[in-house]
């Protein structure tokens, strides 16, 4: 039987298949502070630094891990767990592994040449993409501003990522040329390339929820964390709604 | 033309259907409805009755008390589980029963469905005929699922006893030894899914528990929107504020 369709519109029409599930390479030293620095601005600087000395005297979690917040694109792509990509319908839907924050999937819709004009801020943003011979170009904006890029970069309701996906190795590595533009924490556009080993098909997405730390929610004071903790500021802002009390 | 290797779900369906999706996803042009799970449903209004169950399910009488005794507390004005407060995830059977957008892909080794209201998505794993137990039990369950003709049929085990696996609902009954079998199929040409939830758990059950889920699929544009549960943490200061345990703590002596 001809029957075709399979993850494959993608295949039918002679693009890379970048389904599957991947594995973000950390890299040999992951721990240790960029090589090359962002190029961030001032005032995202002095917030980097707020929260270096914040870490000193034992602010090692924020208030969204706690509440297990989502941790947003990108930052969810480099997490030491694996991703899922899977091939939809008009769309391509990239699922994490939960953990550390309670993700939502990301999802890239390809029948849309323009995003909606009517976005609501969200923790993933909105992506839509196209294929320019065999890269995957993605392009996404509708952040909220309660998340980071990498390195803890704040994000901003004006963030841009355009990300360039293209298979190397025979189909073994996928590679993300990710390019993020925000005019609130960087002073030019600012590209990495995250790179992803391919897992066999027989690996499987297991579960990890994050689950909140409501102990330790309980000891915190947010005003002593507002300048630098997004979340904290935010449940300190009375002109947020969900401060006005009650459920 | 390119033959499909494996899509048992795809090579079902008319060889005319098949490629019109094919066409449709490759050129990124109007997309006609596709023809195999793959796609966004929601449940049908009438089987998602928000107030009472229809009949209850057939609980052993410690486990009906249990789940009076919860009907009751929501009477009361508890209308959101403890679970929920915290964000859980919903969970088997639950998943498939509330009343948010339920997208559906295939692929040729896994079925993944992601639910609105939940961001805990399921796998079901095709190329297994054997559950993976020796991991920690599971809020949706470790699924594997195989083609009987047109019907996809889903074993679901290892649920863990943190919340009820017998109906929607994260309250209920708790146990280990619930186990789900679903069988699924596609009617009225591709727009009807149908699922038919079998629950088995001979600690809380005097019998299985069917219950039948019908799904409309919704058009091929509909978007999966983030739908994040943000636990009762904002509001929280109010929340705290008489409670004697709540004494927040310099950041220096934490």
């Amino acid at each position: 039987m001809a029957a075709t369709a399979c993850a494959g519109a993608a295949h039918a029409a002679g693009r890379p298949d970048i389904t599957g599930m991947w594995q973000y390479d950390i890299g040999p030293k992951p721990d240790e502070e960029p090589s090359a620095q962002p190029p961030v601005t001032p005032a995202a600087a002095a917030l980097l630094a707020q929260r270096r000395d914040a870490r000193l005297k034992g602010y090692v979690r924020d208030l969204a891990n706690m509440q297990c917040l989502p941790t947003g694109f990108p930052q969810l792509m480099t997490w030491r767990s694996p991703i899922m990509i899977m091939q939809g319908f008009g769309r391509i839907s990239i699922v994490t592994e939960h953990d550390p924050g309670n993700d939502e999937p990301r999802t890239v819709y390809l029948n849309e040449k323009t995003h909606p004009a009517d976005l609501a801020p969200s923790w993933e943003g909105h992506s839509i993409g196209h294929w320019e011979g065999e890269t995957l170009v993605v392009d996404t904006i509708g952040f909220n501003d309660r998340a980071n890029y990498l390195h803890g970069v704040p994000r901003s309701e004006k963030g841009h990522v355009v990300e360039r996906f293209h298979l190397a190795k025979g189909g073994k590595v996928l590679l993300d040329d990710m390019t993020m533009t925000d005019p609130e924490s960087l002073t030019k556009p600012w590209t990495v390339t995250l790179k992803f080993t391919r897992l066999a098909n027989t690996e499987e997405r297991l579960e990890a929820v994050c689950e909140p730390d409501l102990e330790a929610l309980k000891k915190i004071d947010p005003n002593q964390y507002k300048v630098f903790d997004v979340e904290a500021r935010y449940m300190t802002d009375p002109s947020k709604i969900y401060n006005l009390g009650g459920d | 033309m390119p033959i499909a290797r494996s899509h048992p779900p795809f090579s079902r369906w008319p060889v005319a259907a098949a490629l019109a999706f094919a066409v449709a996803g490759a050129a990124g042009t109007a997309l006609a409805a596709g023809p195999g799970l793959t796609g966004m449903w929601l449940i049908d209004r009438k089987d998602f009755p928000q107030t009472d169950f229809v009949a209850a399910p057939p609980y052993r009488p410690e486990a009906m008390a249990r789940f009076k005794a919860e009907e009751k507390a929501v009477d009361a004005g508890k209308v959101i589980s403890d679970e929920g407060r915290l964000c859980l995830p919903i969970g088997m059977p639950g998943f498939m029963e509330n009343e948010f957008a339920l997208e559906i892909i295939e692929s040729a080794d896994r079925i993944i469905m992601l639910n609105e209201a939940s961001t805990l998505p399921r796998s079901i794993y095709l190329n297994r005929t054997s559950h993976q137990l020796d991991i920690e039990p599971l809020w949706n369950g470790h699924s594997i699922g195989h083609w009987e003709g047109q019907t996809l049929v889903v074993d679901t085990a290892d649920l863990n006893d943190r919340i009820g696996h017998i109906a929607f609902g994260a309250s209920g009954p708790r146990s280990d030894s619930t186990h789900i079998v679903e069988r699924i199929h596609l009617e009225n040409g591709g727009q009807t899914l149908v699922d038919e939830i079998t629950v088995e758990d001979p600690k809380l059950l005097t019998r299985p528990f069917v219950s039948v889920k019908h799904f409309k699929r919704l058009p091929a544009d509909s978007q999966l929107w983030e739908n994040v549960c943000e636990v009762n943490a904002p509001g929280w200061s109010e929340r705290f504020k008489g409670d004697p345990q709540a004494k927040p703590v310099p950041i220096a002596a934490q």
